[in-house]
C-alpha cells in the first residue's frame, strides 16, 4: 500500500517535472531559438517588410546646443505589380501615372511578364501617394513599406557626412562619417524579445558563446548648421567668378580642434545615386597640396621660437637667391634692401623666408615641421587621411629647404596645414581637429569627445609674437590696409602658389595658381580659424585678389554670429 | 501499524496538495507573462507604428529648417534691422587701473 503511495507520488512529480520541462523548452524555442523568426513575423503585421532598414543619427549642432539631424531614416513604400494578375496593363498604368511618376515603356515591359508574381514598379513612395494607390483598390498592385538613409541637409558638408550604400550585399556607411562611425551607426537586425524569459535566455547563450555587444549610437559632430551654409554660399560665389577645379573651406575652433565648418566644390548629393565616384572623397582631408607662401608663417615663428629672429631683425634683401643654378626670388623679383621680419610676412618674401630657415638652421627646422605633424596624419575623425609629403626635408639639398621654407616643394593637406596653423593662435599646442562632439549611445549612456592638446610645441611668446606680425599684415598690408577693423584684431595671410604641371614631365605651370589663406580671430584669444582653399582659379594670379573679400565677410558672419566681444 | 499507515497517507495527501497548488500557481504566473508578452508586443507595434509615422515627417521638417536657416544671411539681418557689430558698434570703455576688483598696487 505504502509502496504504491510513493510510486504515484513520484510518477505526479515526474509527470509535472516533464511537464514543467517542455514548457520552459518551448518557451526557450520560440522566444531565441526561433525569436528572430517570430520577431520578423510580428514586424511583419505592422510594415509588411521583413528587413526593414535600421540605422543611427549623424547631427549638426547649433551654437546654442540644439540638435539637427544631417543623416537620418525616411519611411516610405516601394510600388510592385503581380503581372500575372494584372488584366489591363495600359489602363493600370494610366491610373498609377496620375499618382506617380512612371515610364510607360519600363511598366508595359515589366507588366508582359505573366510568369514573374512581383516586378518593382517605383520607389520611395510617400504615404500620402501610398494612400492614393490603396484607394484604387486595383487587383495586382503591391504596396511595401520600405525605409531608407534620408539626408535632410541635402549637398551641405556631403563630403563630411558621406553615404550609405552596399558593400558586397550589405548596406554600410562609405565615405565620411557614415563611414568613420559605422560600428556605432550600424543596427543589428533586432529581436524584439520583450518578456522576462527571452530576455533571460538571451543573456545566458550571450554569456556562453561570449557575444560582445558594440555600443550602437547616433553622433553628435561639432558642425554648426548656419555656418556651414553661410561658408557653402561663399564658396558658390568664388566658384560663380573665378571657376577654380576645387574650392574648400575649414574653419576650426584653433583651442579645441572642433570643425565649425568643412566645405568643398564640387560636391554631391548623398541621398542620389552615385555616378561621379572623383565627387565622393574630401580633398580637405584626403589631399595634399603645394600650399605656397601660407606656409611662411611657420617658417618664422620656428625662427622666432628658436630666438634667431625678431619681427625687427632685418636681413638685407637683394629680390633673389641662388643655390647652385636654382634661382630663387621674390614674385616680383625686386630687391627691397635692408628690410626687417615683419615686411616679410607683410609683402610675403620669398628671401625672407629662406633667411629665416637659414639662421635656424635645416635640422632644426626640418624639425619644427616634423613637430607640426605635418608629415604625418592628424588624426581627424575622417577615413582616408593623406599624409604630407615632405620628402624633400629629407634630400639634404639646399635648395630643397629654400623652397620649403615658403611652400613649394612639399606637400600638405588642407586639414594638417590648418592644425599648423592653430598651433600659432592657440599659445603653441598642438590639437586633434575633430568633427565628433559625441556619441549618444542608445543605452542612455553619452560619450563626450574630450578635446586634447597634445603637446607644446612652441612658446606661448613665440604665439603671441607671430600672432602680432599676422595683425600687422592684416591692418597694413591686406588690400594695402583697407580691411582692417577697428575693434576686432584679426590675424591673417595669403598664399599663392604655381601648380604643379603633371603634364609636362615636372615643373610648375606659369599661369595656373593654388590660393590659400588662413586666418583667427579675435587675435587676442583666436575662437576661430578659417582656411580658404581655391585650385586653379581663372584669369587671377593673386590669392589676396580672390580670397580677402570671402575671408573677410566669413569673419565678419562669425564675429555677428556668434557676438564675439570686440579686442581692441 | 494501521495508525502509522493512515498518518503517511494523509502526510502523503497534504504533498499531493501542495504541488497541485503549486502547479497551478506556477500555470498562473506562466499565464501572467504570456499575457505580459502580448501586452508589450501590442503595445510595441503600436509605437512602432507611431514612429513610422512620425520620422518621415521629422525629416522633412529638418530638411525644411535646414533650408531656411540657409537663407539667413547679414543681408536679411539688415532688412530687419539688425546692426551689424563689426561696423556699427558703440563702446562704453574702462579705464582698466580703476577697476573696482583690481588689487594691483594694494598693500595688503
Amino acid at each position: 500500500m505504502r509502496s504504491n503511495a510513493v510510486w504515484r507520488l513520484r510518477l505526479v512529480a515526474l509527470l509535472m517535472f516533464f511537464g514543467g520541462l517542455s514548457l520552459l523548452t518551448k518557451l526557450f524555442f520560440v522566444t531565441v531559438v526561433r525569436g528572430e523568426y517570430y520577431a520578423d513575423e510580428a514586424t511583419l503585421q505592422v510594415t509588411g517588410d521583413k528587413s526593414l532598414f535600421n540605422r543611427g543619427s549623424i547631427f549638426f549642432s547649433e551654437k546654442n546646443g540644439n540638435l539637427v539631424s544631417v543623416a537620418t531614416l525616411q519611411n516610405g513604400y516601394t510600388l510592385a505589380i503581380n503581372p500575372s494578375l494584372t488584366a489591363e496593363p495600359e489602363e493600370l498604368f494610366e491610373k498609377l501615372a496620375s499618382l506617380v511618376t512612371l515610364d510607360k515603356d519600363i511598366f508595359l515591359k515589366r507588366a508582359s511578364k505573366k510568369n514573374d508574381p512581383y516586378e518593382e514598379i517605383a520607389t520611395r513612395l510617400t504615404e500620402e501617394q501610398a494612400q492614393a494607390i490603396k484607394n484604387l483598390k486595383e487587383v495586382g498592385v503591391i504596396l511595401i513599406p520600405t525605409r531608407w538613409r534620408f539626408y535632410p541637409a541635402g549637398e551641405r558638408a556631403a563630403q563630411v557626412v558621406g553615404f550609405v550604400g552596399y558593400e558586397k550585399d550589405e548596406l554600410t556607411g562609405l565615405y565620411g562619417l557614415e563611414q568613420q562611425y559605422n560600428t556605432v551607426l550600424k543596427r543589428r537586425p533586432a529581436l524584439s524579445f520583450s518578456d522576462f524569459f527571452a530576455e533571460l535566455f538571451n543573456g545566458v547563450t550571450q554569456g556562453w558563446l561570449g557575444g560582445t555587444v558594440e555600443g550602437e549610437g547616433d553622433i553628435v559632430t561639432t558642425i554648426e548648421p548656419s555656418v556651414e551654409s553661410f561658408v557653402e554660399g561663399e564658396l558658390k560665389i568664388l566658384n560663380e567668378i573665378w571657376h577654380p577645379k576645387q574650392l574648400g573651406a575649414i574653419i576650426m575652433d584653433p583651442q579645441t580642434g572642433a570643425i565649425k565648418a568643412m566645405a568643398s566644390l564640387p560636391t554631391f548629393d548623398p541621398g542620389a545615386k552615385q555616378t561621379d565616384l572623383s565627387l565622393l572623397k574630401n580633398p580637405l582631408v584626403e589631399n595634399v597640396y603645394e600650399m605656397g607662401s601660407v606656409v611662411k608663417p611657420l617658417t618664422i615663428a620656428a625662427a622666432i621660437d628658436d630666438g634667431v629672429i625678431t619681427p625687427e631683425s632685418t636681413y638685407n634683401d637683394k629680390g633673389f637667391l641662388m643655390f647652385e643654378d636654382k634661382r630663387i626670388g621674390n614674385y616680383d623679383g625686386v630687391g627691397r634692401g635692408e628690410i626687417n621680419f615683419q615686411q616679410v610676412l607683410n609683402q610675403s618674401l620669398n628671401t625672407g623666408a629662406v633667411e629665416a630657415m637659414q639662421r635656424l638652421g635645416a635640422v632644426k627646422f626640418q624639425n619644427y615641421f616634423y613637430a607640426h605633424g605635418l608629415e604625418n596624419k592628424t588624426g581627424i575623425d575622417l577615413p582616408n587621411e593623406a599624409k604630407g609629403l615632405l620628402g624633400n626635408l629629407e634630400s639634404g639639398r639646399a635648395v630643397e629647404f629654400a623652397t620649403a621654407s615658403f611652400g613649394q616643394g612639399i606637400a600638405l593637406s588642407p586639414i594638417a596645414i590648418t592644425r599648423a596653423f592653430a598651433v600659432l593662435a592657440n599659445g603653441g599646442y598642438l590639437v586633434t581637429p575633430h568633427l565628433a562632439q559625441k556619441i549618444n549611445y542608445d543605452s542612455q549612456i553619452s560619450e563626450n569627445v574630450e578635446p586634447s592638446r597634445d603637446r607644446q610645441i612652441l612658446k606661448n611668446e613665440t604665439s603671441e609674437t607671430i600672432t602680432k606680425m599676422l595683425v600687422e599684415v592684416v591692418d597694413s598690408s591686406l588690400q594695402n590696409g583697407k580691411v582692417k577693423n577697428e575693434h576686432y584684431s584679426v590675424a591673417a595671410k595669403t598664399g599663392t602658389a604655381q601648380l604643379v604641371d603633371n603634364e609636362g614631365g615636372g615643373g610648375y605651370y606659369k599661369d595656373r595658381f593654388l590660393h590659400s589663406f588662413f586666418g583667427y580671430f579675435p587675435a587676442s584669444k583666436p575662437q576661430f580659424l578659417v582656411f580658404l582653399l581655391m585650385v586653379d582659379p581663372k584669369n587671377v594670379t593673386y590669392a589676396s585678389q580672390t580670397l580677402t573679400d570671402p575671408f573677410i565677410k566669413i569673419s565678419k558672419f562669425l564675429i555677428n554670429y556668434y557676438q564675439i566681444p570686440p579686442d581692441r | 501499524m494501521k495508525k502509522y499507515q493512515t498518518q503517511t497517507i494523509e502526510t502523503r495527501h497534504y504533498q499531493l496538495l501542495g504541488l497541485i497548488f503549486a502547479s497551478i500557481f506556477l500555470f498562473g504566473l506562466y499565464l501572467i507573462f504570456i499575457g505580459r508578452v502580448v501586452t508589450i508586443t501590442v503595445a510595441r507595434q503600436e509605437a512602432l507604428k507611431m514612429i513610422t509615422n512620425l520620422e518621415p515627417a521629422i525629416a522633412l521638417q529638418e530638411s525644411k529648417y535646414l533650408a531656411l536657416i540657409s537663407a539667413i544671411d547679414p543681408e536679411l539681418a539688415k532688412t530687419k534691422g539688425f546692426l551689424p557689430a563689426t561696423e556699427e558698434v558703440i563702446f562704453a570703455s574702462l579705464v582698466r587701473e580703476n577697476l573696482a576688483l583690481s588689487s594691483k598696487n594694494n598693500e595688503i
